[in-house]
């Protein structure tokens, strides 16, 4: 896991883009987040409940109570037209930081 | 983090969630099930909530980006608005229990007196009604500030903790500025104790949660009501009236002899110079208008003025010897041969029998008494702050 709080700020982007292919409950989008980044990333579910509420209080999200396979209603979020907008303008932004970034790890590097 | 059970931590989640009973329902359950899966997972139960992080810290999360400047000002009108309802029932509910703690005190001291063979009762008049008025007061505000902290927590999306001191601060300047600035009634010392007190039952509510601890709840309600018994039973014995001796009535006494401590009587021996039509008590005090017995006599007093004097008993034209002058004295105006003065008898916290007595300065330079028209009972009318400046003074 990355020592330096870098992706602090990123879990929206990172929720939503694990919410585009299906719709997931929390503990889901939680692991689904750990498997899809190869455990590189593991959002405390603490930020990820919150970010959750925002994004759907946003309009990016949209939650419905349904029954699952397995155990009791559980609480379904899926991503809404404006939440894909916004994960495609996240995307554009954290593009152009991380290639920044790099250049400049580099130059650091190379000098 | 303290350890809970998963009860444990999804109850103080509940507790400080500051969102409406449905949703916040509702968040519980998600952070439930999300509990059960991880423990189904294979995380320890600590583990589980330790990634959830603090209850408190997690409401907060959660709560957050629904806070704004116009949910603060909302929460200013649902707090009022939701303190109204409970006052009320705290009011009515403490003046219920107080009527019924009055008449069994009330009981117990008539029986008490019989037994020693003594005449005695409760006093309620003026400020001791004042006093007992404010633990309906307190307790409706009591309520009022617990109903107060909560809607305004759920209204400003905020904590409990966050709104407390707010409500607490606002509701008890608020109350008392009310309680020692605006509510006129009649006080004496304990009724100004008592007033004064009151606002704090605003930050007992707002705090409650916080100051009692679940258990001793029963017990220390009990004790309080004990305590709130005290003064009652003190109530009690205020009755006692001071003994104070004016010597024996005379039958036939002339009213020289009973106004003697005010002055000399300008009608030696006969009825007095002026007629009074009478008197009756307004905000401002007693008014009386007089009528000289016969025209022109008026015009051989000057400074003419109504003065009010401390009684034994104001019924009973005992004037109490322990005071040698008014302790009001008011203008008296002319309009021809008629006269009207009022003097302010409800302004002075010491006094609480009195008499009325009409002088004026003859021409041999001594003020006379011109007539006596009678007296009255009743202490100090006003504001906690008008008492106070009154006993400062």
């Amino acid at each position: 896991m990355p020592k330096l709080d870098l992706l602090k700020g990123t879990l929206p982007l990172l929720v939503l883009s694990v919410l585009r292919d299906e719709e997931l409950y929390g503990y889901e989008i939680a692991q689904r987040i750990r498997d899809r980044s190869g455990d590189l990333f593991a959002p405390s579910e603490g930020s990820l409940y919150p970010t959750l509420h925002r994004l759907e209080q946003d309009g990016a999200l949209v939650a419905t109570w349904r029954a699952s396979e397995r155990g009791p209603r559980r609480r379904y979020y899926a991503i809404t037209p404006a939440g894909q907008g916004l994960f495609a303008d996240a995307s554009r932004e954290w593009d152009a930081v991380s290639a920044g970034v790099t250049r400049m790890a580099r130059a650091a590097a190379d000098a | 983090m303290p350890d809970r059970t998963r009860s444990e931590y999804l109850a103080e989640l509940e507790v400080v969630l500051p969102f409406p009973s449905e949703r916040r329902a509702e968040i519980v359950e998600e952070i439930a099930t999300h509990l059960d899966d991880a423990v189904a997972a294979g995380a320890s139960e600590a583990a589980a909530q330790r990634r959830l992080g603090d209850p408190i810290q997690l409401a907060e999360a959660l709560a957050r980006p629904e806070q704004s400047a116009v949910r603060l000002l909302a929460a200013a009108g649902a707090g009022v608005r939701a303190a109204i309802g409970p006052w009320l029932y705290g009011y009515l509910l403490a003046s219920l229990i107080v009527f019924v703690a009055f008449l069994f005190v009330a009981t117990l001291v008539t029986l008490a007196a019989r037994l020693i063979g003594s005449v005695s009762g409760i006093n309620t008049a003026g400020g001791w009604n004042t006093a007992l008025t404010a633990v309906p007061l307190a307790t409706g505000l009591y309520f009022a500030a617990r109903s107060a902290t909560q809607a305004a927590s759920v209204s400003s999306r905020r904590l409990a903790r966050q709104v407390r001191p707010w409500v607490a601060a606002i509701g008890t300047a608020g109350s008392a500025f009310v309680l020692w600035f605006v509510m006129d009634a009649p006080q004496n010392a304990a009724s100004v104790a008592a007033l004064s007190a009151t606002p704090l039952a605003v930050a007992l509510g707002a705090y409650r949660p916080a100051i009692l601890p679940r258990w001793p709840r029963v017990p220390l309600v009990v004790i309080l009501g004990m305590v709130a018994l005290i003064p009652l039973g003190v109530l009690s014995y205020a009755v006692i009236p001071p003994v104070v001796d004016v010597g024996e009535e005379i039958p036939g006494e002339t009213w020289e002899r009973r106004t003697a401590i005010v002055g000399p009587t300008w009608a030696s021996g006969a009825e007095p110079a002026f007629a009074s039509s009478g008197w009756s008590t307004t905000e401002h005090g007693v008014t009386a208008e007089w009528s000289p017995v016969r025209p022109g006599l008026l015009d051989q007093f000057s400074e003419v003025r109504l003065e009010a004097w401390r009684a034994v008993d104001g019924s009973d034209w005992r004037l109490d010897p322990a005071h040698t002058a008014p302790f009001a004295i008011g203008r008296v105006t002319r309009d021809g041969d008629r006269l009207t003065g009022t003097v302010a008898t409800h302004r002075d916290p010491f006094a609480t029998d009195w008499e009325l007595v009409l002088t004026g300065v003859a021409a041999d330079g001594v003020r006379y008494v011109l007539d006596a028209p009678g007296g009255g009972s009743g202490g100090f009318e006003g504001t906690v702050s008008d008492w106070v400046a009154a006993v400062l003074d």
